[in-house]
């Protein structure tokens, strides 16, 4: 099993509350100090906040990009990828276009990756497919493209629509992508049970709102 | 109110991520069908929208920064641009909450003067102040910026999930009379709730789900 510190170590700690106030980023970032929190996942308008509360510690900033439907022209999303660095962002969430899976333009949802990877160099890339409206089909192959593109993490859900993370799809993703790259589980993580057994399932990243109360209530040191 | 006045009231939404050209097609085409108003489509899909809805009446919306508000003003002032270019009816913008929930309404104001300089005489520019999560000072605070900074419509809310409340609507128009239009979101829209919305002085209604009554 794996220690209390290994489980806060992969946790985004996630507030993208609409209403969320300068007080309440503050206190999401000195949790993550704290706690010892992977990176804190916020909204790009509070990363300018969040980068100068962070600065010189280890948690990374991640920034949700094209939240929450990532139905935006591809120029857009990358305005908004630069933007978000520019203000601080180490890391991105960036939601994909479903359409483009859907509707089997492939080679537009390669370029859309592509182009991704490429702005985000350096920084930590981590791609959204909202796995609840997806076929296993298409899951996978949404997977194979963003591995072929150089992103470095595969993600399950923004955790807006009806479903989030489930250890089948974890599986999936993880079986697709093989262990060069990383699958970030989000979406309905509550607890740690939750926690761990998405983990156990392949994730090697966590996005919740709740990791406080996952790190608290682990018993394992 | 007969059936074909209620659909000029009515805008219809294809926003959600599900939104494919298929389905967005089919709602364009009930649109037709009923005579709505207008539609709501994301920035990619008003080019197709516009070629579908070709020698009609019906209008194209989009959105920037649509539903969360948690874009930066920089991202929606080029939403705002990409809509001018590819000739949308109204762009319907999220505001800064977390400025506005930290009580820094300089900020507040900067955003909004941002977009509405960028909307300057080439697209009908509408706030969404999300009076779901705002006290009435607030709420207040948000129409009295917005009318300030030039912007004369607001929707009450995005519609995630927060749903127009009548005493709003009243709210607004007792207060700004007809310097500040108002219009509501209701999903479902039923056509008894829409009346007493629309005869406490909305414009108009926006909703997610085709009104139950015209189907």
């Amino acid at each position: 099993m794996i220690t209390k510190k290994e489980l806060a170590k992969v946790i985004d700690h996630t507030y993208l509350k609409i209403q969320a106030s300068d007080m309440e980023i503050k206190a999401i970032c000195y949790e993550a100090i704290n706690y010892g929190f992977a990176a804190v996942a916020v909204h790009p308008v509070v990363v300018p906040l969040a980068s100068r509360l962070l600065r010189g510690t280890k948690v990374k900033i991640s920034a949700a990009i094209s939240f929450f439907s990532g139905l935006y022209p591809l120029k857009i999303k990358l305005h908004e990828i630069e933007d978000a660095i520019s203000n601080g962002a180490t890391e991105l969430d960036m939601v994909m276009s479903l359409d483009l899976v859907k509707e089997k333009k492939y080679d537009l949802l390669e370029r859309e990756f592509k182009e991704f990877a490429k702005v985000g160099k350096g920084l930590t890339t981590k791609i959204i497919l909202e796995t609840c409206l997806l076929t296993n089909e298409e899951k996978i192959k949404a997977c194979e493209l963003a591995k072929k593109a150089g992103i470095d993490f595969v993600k399950t859900s923004t955790g807006f629509k009806k479903a989030g993370a489930t250890i089948e799809d974890v599986k999936l993703m993880r079986k697709t992508v093989g262990q060069a790259m990383g699958v970030k589980a989000a979406g309905g993580i509550r607890n740690w049970k939750d926690a761990v057994s998405l983990i156990e399932a392949g994730a090697d990243r966590l996005g919740t709102s709740c990791g406080v109360d996952i790190v608290e209530s682990y018993s394992i040191n | 109110m007969n059936d074909f006045e209620f659909g000029k009231k009515i805008i219809v939404s294809t926003l959600e991520t599900e939104s494919t050209h298929n389905r967005v097609k089919k709602i364009i085409e009930k649109c037709k069908k009923y005579n709505f108003y207008g539609v709501f489509v994301n920035l990619g899909y008003i080019s197709f929208a516009k070629k579908l809805l070709k020698n009609t009446d019906i209008k194209i919306f989009t959105v920037a920064s649509y539903p969360n508000g948690g874009m930066t003003t920089e991202v929606k002032v080029k939403q705002i641009q990409y809509a001018i270019e590819v000739g949308a009816d109204a762009v319907y913008s999220c505001l800064n909450y977390n400025a506005l929930k930290s009580g820094r309404l300089d900020d507040v104001k900067s955003d909004m003067e941002r977009m509405v300089e960028a909307s300057q005489n080439s697209i009908e520019l509408i706030f969404v102040p999300q009076f779901g999560i705002l006290t009435n000072e607030e709420k207040i605070n948000v129409c009295d910026l917005s009318v300030k900074a030039g912007c004369r419509v607001i929707k009450t809310d995005a519609g995630y999930p927060y749903n127009t409340i009548i005493e709003d609507i009243l709210m607004v128009k007792r207060v700004y009379g007809d310097a500040l239009g108002i219009e509501a979101s209701l999903s479902p829209c039923k056509k008894e709730e829409s009346n007493y919305i629309i005869n406490a002085g909305a414009r108009l209604i926006h909703t997610r789900n085709i009104p139950s009554i015209l189907q």
